[in-house]
């Protein structure tokens, strides 16, 4: 055992335990936590409702992440993308959706089949609009501005992995008037999202999205798993602050030699 | 087969991340082997994003649809520089010329347009309509100014404060983000080992 | 805003950021302590030791760190250090052979650096490098096999590396090299980053995870007047500082049409 690790060790050792027994739980019935009010996916439903009012498409992108490098994130995009799926399979309007990895435009491809057939309207889905276009960050924004402004779409949906190229994409929605719904874990962009989207998931509403908008009870109890993480987290802060303030670094000291 | 690519899924994440902990010269060279071919991996699924495109862009081409024009430009800029790669080599001058003139050109241009969304986006946005966002235009002034010359050649106390913005408030949200996605990401990969991601 | 107002406002943007470009001003600069710790750590190397130098970074974002790959690049030379240029994206090879084309004479390609070429798979690819250089790249970007190269001699994997510097524009970056690298190696990582990429990598520079963090242009600008080696950089600090004062006058012009409208008592006009 490397003994600079056991803190980092421990902790994923005890967080997979919770996650363990928080699944256990979902399993056996048990009633899931309820999750706060979160404006952004609240309006999903109305954004497609509004695309097929005007009879112009709704637009969904993950950015340019990769599956293989932030895999979180771009898996909690997924399930944005899957209940936005299913509402467009249902109100009968067409759902563009762009990626930046080949391998993440199969994924995409996948969940928004399996959204359309569990939707009961699998012959509305057209594969030849998830697409991949580049996985050069500019080339990329370049093809989807085009994209967004050829279509005109009525709504546009950024939820994943964005860097710079977000702004471009939150422009060109708002140059053709769509709604907009945005969420990055980039500290960066949120604030251009904030500025030029309708609606802003901030920080890790992104892993929230999954559960909130599928009200799956295994993913709450997921969700419900990681607070614990971050009281554990927080509960660490304190203790460190508290004790370098009242003259210790017994705390700091403990976690330099074993939290490596 | 479900349960092979979970148990697969399983297997690897656990040998990956014991690995990480344990030094075990046996173990260590598994998970080199494991990583090398995450790397032909990586290297076929490029390849395969490379033949969705072609496929795409033919149909387009095929069905003489209205975006046609644009889907040709995109195959004959494939295939040149496929051409140029395979007869003259990535590191040919040729290549290079082709690169440098055509590629870094539009890289460059369509990155510059980001600076003229920028411009419009503060103007429209960074509007003092509340103490909030006077606070914002106020720490977004230090801190651009802070980051070119003509900041420090107007006050120097300009590089001092913004880089206390950078480094005290800026810092203190950006670990919040950072530590909350790292736990994200240690969940979803539990989730993934265990079977349990519902996106599978 | 209406098309003709914004047409306007881009225009005069495009005067104001060409100008100093044709009638340039000299601003004095003051570097900064990120700055400054990978210029001192590169100083303390010894003749000979190893640095990699990841150029992983497209066309689009060059304009922001490829003059401070340069500069780097030229200084690490200036020590007869001994440089792999490696990338782990697809775009990064094309400048890494512009960077490596600024070497001086006197300094030979396969004995004092060498240019590995790019592997696809990211992080995992990074953490294969550092594991086991060898296998992970068999032979250089021209196809000699690196046990034929005098510059890798004694090098296998990252616990030969004296410094890793990570010129990004976005991932991978110094933090991925630091995960992969850094923390497990012990090697000391810097970072050249995109300016709107410092605010989250200045975390790990606080941390000291990171030991020096390079701002884009900005950084680029810095490190040739530590160097002492004129380029891209300080040559576009003039309209890097035209651009910063530009924008901030369009926000106080737009905050003042808005109150005087507001004030008028009319509807509030963005015009």
């Amino acid at each position: 055992m490397i003994t600079e690790r056991l803190l980092s060790f421990g902790f994923v050792l005890a967080f997979a335990a919770i996650i363990i027994v928080k699944a256990l739980q979902a399993r056996m019935g048990r009633t899931p936590p309820s999750i706060r009010r979160i404006a952004a996916l609240d309006t999903l439903a109305d954004l497609v409702g509004r695309a097929t009012e005007l009879g112009k498409p709704v637009h969904f992108t993950a950015g340019t992440g990769t599956v293989t490098t932030q895999a979180p994130v771009m898996l909690a995009a997924l399930e944005s993308l899957g209940r936005t799926a299913q509402l467009t399979a249902r109100y009968n309007t067409r759902l563009l959706v762009t990626t930046a990895d080949p391998v993440y435009q199969e994924m995409c491809l996948d969940t928004a089949k399996t959204a359309y057939s569990s939707a009961g309207f699998a012959d509305r889905f057209h594969p030849e609009d998830v697409r991949f276009l580049s996985d050069t960050q500019f080339a990329y924004a370049a093809g989807t501005i085009g994209l967004i402004e050829r279509e005109k779409v009525a709504g546009n949906v950024l939820i994943g992995q964005f860097a710079a190229e977000g702004l471009l994409l939150a422009e060109a929605g708002a140059n053709v008037n769509a709604v907009q719904i945005a969420g990055t874990l980039n500290m960066n962009i949120l604030p251009f999202f904030v500025v030029a989207c309708d609606y802003t998931l901030l920080g890790d509403e992104i892993y929230a999205a999954g559960p909130y908008l599928s009200k799956d009870a295994g993913s709450t109890f997921m969700l419900a798993a990681q607070d614990y993480a971050k009281l554990a987290v927080i509960s660490a802060i304190v203790a460190g602050v508290a004790a370098l303030t009242l003259g210790s670094d017994s705390v700091l000291k403990f976690i330099q030699r074993y939290g490596k | 087969m479900k349960e092979i690519t979970v148990g697969l899924t399983f297997l690897v994440t656990v040998l990956m991340t014991v690995e990480g902990y344990v030094s075990i010269a046996p173990l260590t060279k598994a998970v080199g082997e494991l990583k090398n071919w995450g790397i032909i991996l990586s290297a076929f699924a490029m390849g395969l994003a490379a033949f969705g495109l072609i496929s795409l862009h033919v149909a387009k081409v095929r069905k003489r649809g209205k975006d046609q024009l644009y889907s040709a430009v995109l195959l004959a800029g494939f295939a040149g520089f496929l051409a140029m790669g395979l007869l003259a080599g990535p590191s040919s001058s040729l290549y290079a010329f082709y690169y440098r003139n055509i590629l870094q050109s539009i890289g460059n241009a369509v990155f510059s347009l980001l600076m003229f969304y920028i411009v419009t986006a503060a103007y429209r946005s960074l509007s003092i309509n509340k103490w909030q966002s006077a606070v914002i235009l106020a720490a977004a002034a230090f801190v651009m100014l802070g980051s070119v010359p003509v900041g420090e050649a107007l006050w120097n106390k300009i590089p001092v404060v913004s880089s206390w913005i950078l480094k005290v408030p800026n810092t203190a949200g950006q670990r919040g983000i950072l530590i909350t996605s790292a736990i994200g990401g240690i969940a979803a990969a539990v989730r993934a080992a265990l079977g349990l991601e519902r996106s599978r | 805003m209406t098309p003709r107002a914004r047409r306007l406002l881009y225009l005069l943007f495009i005067v104001a950021v060409a100008a100093p470009m044709i009638w340039p001003v000299h601003i004095p600069l003051v570097v900064k302590p990120e700055t400054r710790d990978l210029y001192d750590r590169i100083d303390s190397l010894s003749p000979g030791d190893v640095v990699v130098l990841s150029s992983d970074y497209s066309p689009g974002t060059a304009s922001d760190v490829h003059a401070a790959a340069v500069a780097i690049f030229k200084h690490l030379m200036e020590k007869d250090l001994r440089v792999i240029s490696v990338s782990f994206t697809a775009d990064g090879p094309q400048f890494a052979e512009q960077m490596l084309a600024t070497a001086p004479e006197g300094k030979e390609y396969g004995v004092d650096y060498v240019d590995l070429g790019y592997r696809a798979g990211g992080e995992n690819a990074i953490s294969a490098f550092a594991q086991d250089l060898r296998k992970t790249f068999p032979a250089d970007i021209h196809g000699a096999p690196v046990d034929s190269l005098p510059v890798l001699a004694g090098v296998t994997g990252a616990n030969d590396f004296a410094l890793v510097i990570s010129v990004a524009g976005g991932e991978p970056g110094p933090v991925t090299w630091m995960r992969q690298a850094g923390q497990p190696y012990g090697v000391p990582i810097a970072g050249v980053v995109t300016t709107v990429m410092v605010p989250p990598n200045l975390p790990y520079y606080q941390s000291k995870q990171i030991i020096a963090l390079l701002y884009g242009l900005r950084g680029a600008a810095e490190y040739e007047s530590l160097v002492n080696q004129p380029g891209a950089g300080l040559a576009g600090m003039g309209s890097q500082s035209a651009a910063a004062v530009f924008i901030l006058v369009s926000i106080v012009i737009g905050n003042t049409l808005r109150i005087s409208a507001a004030k008028k008592g009319g509807a509030r006009d963005d015009d």
